[in-house]
């Protein structure tokens, strides 16, 4: 079996996280639901291209009458659609990517990005879910394997509805499989659902193997956090704190793919390390 | 000419400043709200990459309009 390598980098933090707490599922929405930004990017970039190749070959010598100010009016203009263009995009890609559902051995997550300004949090512990249910509907959304997942609670406290998220089925059970643990009163440490697959990242399913799959491998990662932490934090010049903060970003992550290649690399090309 | 050359290129740096600060908040956001490891980062460098290029064919595409006229 072959660990994803996004599993094995994303154990470390998201906001808030505590000390040796687990995570078994980071999820965003289904990327069909970015694929309609996505499509209207690609109009907004090719509409402009077509209506000045229709106009130059309508009309030949349009850019020589608009004289020397109407060009550079022209390209101010074109400069500054081209940077709204890619500004949208961006804010498009921010409010998706942002939207994520956290599952973890104490909590679920759930975090709400509404464009670039407004943020919301939301956390229900397992102790207080009584009901989930998994909802697909409609063939493009059953066959790309996205759903919807609805989280009853307890008394007052809010419902989690989680919309348009892959593998709706495998989230619901490992939700279900942790909250009955929960109710049976084990410790939130020694949570795990037992079945084969015990988490999701980012699509990539995460597995429950006899060696300790590596998203599970928190303390490490906890640690290695806190080193660079520490690092980004002591001595040196405004500039050289930043650039050790943005690049210690980079290199960890690369380092923990080369790391973990090395150590499972080989295995998992020679037919997997199974069972 | 050259006063119409200036009045353009200052115009295109107000452009500049604008997308500069529009990316400023987009850096905040990443600096805040980024896992490790996911790819916030690297698509933060594309859109401030993209941006910039756009901004520096702008300004060759003013200069060479000023040299062939």
């Amino acid at each position: 079996m072959k660990y994803p390598k996004y599993a094995y980098i994303s154990q470390c933090v998201f906001p808030n996280q505590r000390d040796n707490e687990k995570v078994f599922i980071i999820t965003r929405r289904h990327y069909i639901e970015f694929i309609k930004y996505f499509v209207i990017f690609i109009f907004l970039i090719i509409i402009p291209i077509v209506m000045f190749l229709t106009a130059m070959i309508a009309t030949p010598g349009i850019l020589v009458s608009i004289g020397v100010l109407g060009r550079d009016f022209l390209v101010l203009f074109a400069c500054s659609y081209y940077l709204l263009v890619i500004t949208f995009f961006a804010t498009s890609w921010v409010s998706y990517y942002y939207d994520m559902f956290i599952v973890t051995d104490t909590r679920i997550i759930e975090i709400s990005q509404k464009g670039l300004f407004n943020r919301e949090s939301y956390e229900l512990l397992f102790e207080q879910i009584e009901d989930v249910t998994t909802r697909e509907s409609g063939f493009l959304y059953t066959a790309l394997e996205a759903g919807d997942v609805d989280i009853q609670t307890a008394g007052s406290q809010r419902n989690f509805e989680i919309y348009r998220i892959p593998k709706p089925y495998i989230v619901s059970e490992i939700i279900a499989a942790i909250n009955n643990q929960a109710k049976k009163g084990i410790p939130s440490k020694d949570r795990m659902p037992k079945m084969a697959m015990v988490g999701i990242i980012d699509y990539y399913p995460v597995m429950s193997e006899k060696k300790i799959p590596p998203i599970l491998n928190f303390d490490r990662a906890l640690s290695q956090c806190r080193v660079d932490y520490n690092k980004t934090t002591k001595g040196g010049s405004l500039r050289e704190k930043f650039d050790r903060w943005w690049w210690s970003h980079l290199k960890r992550d690369r380092e923990l793919f080369t790391d973990y290649n090395n150590r499972h690399g080989g295995k998992d090309k020679s037919g997997g390390s199974g069972s | 000419m050259n006063f119409i050359l200036l009045f353009v290129i200052g115009a295109l740096f107000i452009i500049l400043i604008a997308f500069l600060v529009f990316s400023a908040v987009m850096f905040y956001h990443i600096m805040r709200y980024s896992l490790v490891g996911d790819s916030s980062k690297k698509v933060y460098v594309v859109y401030y990459s993209v941006g910039l290029i756009i901004v520096a064919v702008a300004l060759l595409l003013i200069i060479i309009n000023h040299l062939g006229s």
